[in-house]
């Protein structure tokens, strides 16, 4: 893509660096301090903030896993986060499917109600979920947060797949057909291969949510069994009482992930986020 | 968090009369059948799921919100509209409802003229740093809200965090600065962090609007005798118009949705100067059991995202139909 | 191989658009047929009911023998080439042949014999372990082929499948599919709203308007006697030049108002019954000739509005009152722009057309 280049001088001087540099140390400096700080002994972390620590207190992280019960945390979430995208992506993409190469009677209805769900401001929706996953009998189950997040993704996952599946040129498989398809394997030898990108799209969405999810985690869950990392990290604070430097690597331990999934996937996330704003 | 995007921003989808290929090619009244019964069998879970958890949930506000009702028994105490009298009689519904307005008035005059600020600085690939700003900003927008809040709150912790070493290198004693337990300055303290998460995510859409702009449009202005300010006000804002009113409506709806920074950086404390719509709706709606109250103020959450999805649909949809 | 016969073939799309009104076409066993018009005639969609994409409203539509209106296309043993050619972008060049066959479940070593073979023919073995997006459109087109090649189809259908490649391709590409038809002696359906490509590869032509056939015959016949007006403007290039005139009254005359022009006895006699009535005179534009001794009473007379040369011929753009002609004449004629002329047309060769119908008269 042809970057936006032409914007030359406004921008040189100074005042765009320190701007940029202010900034830059304002998005930066909370990493930079959580970071550092997680490798110092607590009386440096009060007496030299911003100094490099004198020797690196790896066993912080030792510290950190042991008192929080990170492992635990970290396997109902990463449970819960993949349970609820592969969920989402199944369902969503089969009823992409219909929708985008399909037709039939109130299809347009159909899909418009569903992805207009997008609007619906779902934090409010506190009350209606704790009844329904009562109800359910998934009350403090991974099962109960796994269905509720693929069931919150359901209309953006939706959307977007059915934006990628739209946009599949419809004489692909048309020459599937010739080539002999039955209906499901146009769906699951042509569509799905082709939607690959959509379905990454749409799956990183589902799980940076739900991993990053906390307020439903407090509300359906209650016990330790189905507590994911985000809700655990509240508890932080009095698990770890005022060995701050270990809590601080238990918070870079649970921030990893993002990082990981960040730096491999940025692009798709920022790609997923942008492909509707730039029709201008 | 929401993680409603642009691209998911849906308008009405419209049919524009394609050749769909599954038609019947056996006899007519039966393949329709099989058709219709494959498709149902295939849109089921989705509707199903959709149905139970986003419909009956919005469904089941509106008519909760009209009861006194602690979450157990019958519905059978009947408020009307009382329980929405109630809220706006309350104090502290209405300091929550001044906070989301505050943050979204500053958000409009702060972050996001900020944000596109940045676009325009780093949305060329010129330098190298370009490429890694961008990335850099967009970062805190992934991170879960609650662990932003833990962090900024030891960031601004009394004795350790960094107001107090800052002021300790213009001052020489050592004073305590504790943003997060004055009344005044919490709701600022929070705001940084708002800012913090989400300037990066506005910078993103200002870039990808920015990319949409022929450069020749530039070119021409500058031709045309156009100072830089002149070519932002007339040619590049004009041109990204759809992208600034997605930005700005994303940052209301977004503003009224907040709730995992401001509850872990103090649950709308101290003394509620910080709460939000949502965290009052949490507090005193869903940890009282005050469930019938707690819906009335959903219902009223929804009200007021709707308003702007209506202007939103309005501007975008209605200008895009034309 | 097989022959095809669309019987009173209709197509009526939702909302009462007849995309395709009472086609009859009958395409015989290893024959080339070329469907050609202006977009929007009802092509396209005669050959995707052929190939089985397409509902059939009414008529009755035979492959080898056998009515196939409600045979899915995978039974109808045709294959297809597409215009956007539709090869599958997450499969090699490899798979994309062999998925049909895949499909059809045809034993492996089967499949790689076909695969190679087609390869072979189109000369892409070298491409075969290459995605489709790092191929040129080219090769592309030679895999869209392939694919079908690999089928051994009954019919094989093509949707204007040149019409994304460069002139210069395009030019290749037509004699390659040509010498295709040749080799696999297939029967062939083949679209285009291209008049050169039709009249360079067909055996027949098929010409539409508006979901209506103008004329079917082969690419001479066309050219030489074409049925209406519609069918001698679209064949040939620069197209036939027409112009308004009467029969005069004694009917061995053509007046145009600026000039006239006899008619030979054999032309005069077919349009006798027009005496005196508005008729439209055709004529191509390699049958003109400059005669500088022409006159008002024996030549189309205007001024010349613009001078193309070739290389091989020289086009003039003649401009009459109402109309402008194009006359083709050798490349080393003196003319410059302005200059009046006398064009003296073939008679032999000249056509008239009912002003009411539009049919040529005969």
């Amino acid at each position: 893509m042809r970057r936006y280049n032409s914007f030359r001088s406004i921008s040189t001087g100074t005042l765009k660096w320190l701007f940029l540099g202010f900034f830059f140390l304002y998005t930066l400096l909370p990493f930079l301090w959580l970071i550092l700080s997680s490798f110092k002994t607590n009386y440096e972390f009060t007496t030299a903030p911003f100094s490099f620590p004198e020797t690196w207190q790896f066993e912080n992280y030792v510290k950190a896993i042991r008192i929080s019960g990170l492992p635990r945390l970290f396997v109902n979430s990463l449970i819960v986060s993949v349970g609820s995208t592969a969920l989402n992506l199944f369902v969503s993409s089969l009823g992409a499917f219909v929708f985008a190469r399909e037709r039939f009677r109130f299809q347009n209805l159909l899909l418009n109600i569903i992805i207009a769900g997008v609007l619906i401001p779902i934090i409010g929706l506190m009350v209606p979920y704790f009844k329904i996953i009562t109800t359910l009998r998934l009350y403090d189950t991974k099962l109960g947060l796994i269905v509720t997040y693929a069931a919150i993704n359901l209309p953006i996952s939706v959307f977007l797949l059915y934006g990628f599946m739209k946009r599949i040129p419809r004489e692909l498989e048309e020459a599937a057909v010739i080539d002999g398809c039955s209906f499901r394997q146009r769906y699951s030898r042509v569509i799905i291969p082709l939607s690959r990108m959509g379905l990454v799209t749409a799956g990183i969405f589902v799980f940076l949510y739900s991993w990053n999810d906390f307020i439903y985690a407090l509300l359906l869950t209650s016990s330790v069994k189905a507590r994911t990392l985000q809700l655990g990290i509240r508890f932080f604070v009095s698990q770890f009482f005022t060995d701050y430097t270990a809590m601080f690597a238990a918070i870079v331990i649970t921030i990893l992930p993002s990082i990981i999934i960040y730096i491999i996937f940025h692009d798709k996330i920022i790609h997923g986020l942008t492909s509707g704003s730039v029709k201008e | 968090m929401t993680w409603v995007s642009p691209g998911h921003i849906p308008s009405t989808v419209e049919d524009e009369g394609r050749h769909y290929i599954m038609k019947p090619l056996t006899a007519k009244g039966k393949a329709s059948f099989q058709k219709h019964a494959t498709i149902l069998f295939l849109v089921a879970p989705a509707f199903i799921l959709f149905t139970t958890f986003v419909v009956l949930p919005v469904l089941q506000s509106g008519y909760y919100s009209l009861f006194q009702w602690k979450g157990l028994g019958p519905l059978n105490n009947f408020q009307g509209v009382g329980n929405f009298i109630r809220a706006f009689k309350d104090r502290i519904f209405r300091i929550a409802l001044y906070n989301n307005v505050k943050i979204v008035i500053f958000s409009l005059i702060i972050q996001l003229p900020l944000a596109f600020s940045f676009a325009l600085l780093v949305a060329r690939k010129k330098y190298t740093g370009s490429v890694f700003f961008r990335g850099l900003y967009f970062f805190p927008y992934v991170m879960a809200e609650i662990v932003i809040g833990i962090i900024w709150r030891f960031i601004y912790h009394p004795q350790h965090g960094l107001p107090t070493l800052f002021s300790q290198w213009f001052t020489a004693d050592k004073m305590e600065i504790g943003l997060l337990g004055d009344t005044n300055l919490a709701f600022w303290a929070i705001f940084i962090v708002v800012c913090w998460k989400y300037i990066g995510f506005h910078m993103i859409l200002y870039i990808a609007g920015l990319q949409g702009v022929p450069e020749e449009l530039e070119d021409a202005a500058v031709i045309d005798g156009a100072s830089k300010v002149q070519v932002v006000f007339h040619i590049i804002i004009p041109s990204i118009r759809n992208t600034i009113i997605i930005s700005v409506f994303l940052c209301i709806v977004g503003s009224f949705n907040l709730f995992d920074i401001v509850w872990a950086m103090g649950q709308g404390g101290p003394v509620h100067s910080t709460e939000t719509l949502v965290t009052y709706l949490y507090n005193f709606g869903f940890k009282r059991f005050a469930f019938g109250y707690g819906s009335a103020i959903a219902v009223i959450i929804f009200l007021i995202c709707l308003v702007f999805n209506l202007f939103y649909q309005k501007y975008i949809v209605g200008e895009a139909q034309k | 191989m097989a022959n095809v016969i669309l019987e009173n073939i209709t197509k009526v799309y939702p909302g009462d658009v007849k995309a395709v009104d009472n086609a009859n076409i009958e395409i015989k066993d290893q024959e080339f047929v070329v469907l050609v018009g202006p977009s929007g005639c009802g092509k396209t969609t005669t050959l995707r009911m052929i190939a089985g994409l397409e509902e059939i409203t009414e008529g009755t539509l035979t492959i080898d023998g056998k009515v196939v209106n409600d045979v899915p296309p995978k039974d109808r043993d045709i294959a297809m080439v597409f215009q956007n050619y539709a090869l599958y972008p997450h499969m090699t060049v490899y798979d994309n042949m062999a998925f049909g066959l895949k499909i059809r479940k045809f034993p492996k070593a089967d499949i790689d014999a076909r695969v190679k073979e087609a390869a072979q023919i189109l000369s892409i073995g070298n491409l075969l372990d290459r995605k489709p997006k790092a191929l040129s459109g080219g090769q592309r087109q030679r895999v869209a082929v392939g694919r079908a090649i690999v089928r051994h189809p009954k019919v094989f259908l093509f949707d204007e499948p040149l019409s994304n490649l460069d002139a210069k391709l395009r030019v290749q590409m037509r004699a390659e599919i040509s010498s295709l038809h040749h080799r696999l002696k297939a029967t062939m359906v083949y679209v285009t709203h291209d008049q050169v490509e039709a009249m360079t590869m067909a055996d027949k032509i098929v010409v539409m308007k508006d979901g209506l056939i103008q004329q079917i015959g082969g690419p001479l016949e066309l050219y030489n006697s074409p049925n209406n007006l519609f069918v001698a403007g679209f064949i040939g290039s620069p197209p036939m030049n027409f112009i308004e005139g009467r029969v005069a009254d004694n009917s061995n005359v053509f007046d145009a108002v600026d000039f006239r022009l006899p008619l030979t006895s054999q032309k005069a006699s077919l349009v006798a019954s027009y005496k005196g009535s508005p008729v439209i005179f055709g004529v191509r534009p390699e049958d003109l000739t400059l005669d500088p001794k022409g006159t008002e009473d024996n030549a189309v007379t205007g001024s010349v509005l613009v001078v193309e040369q070739l290389g091989e011929q020289l086009h003039l753009h003649v401009e009459m009152k109402d109309a402008t002609i194009i006359a083709k004449v050798p490349p080393q004629t003196k003319v410059a722009v302005g200059d009046k002329v006398f064009l003296k047309p073939n008679m032999e060769k000249a056509h008239f057309f009912d002003k009411e119908t539009e049919q040529v008269i005969r």
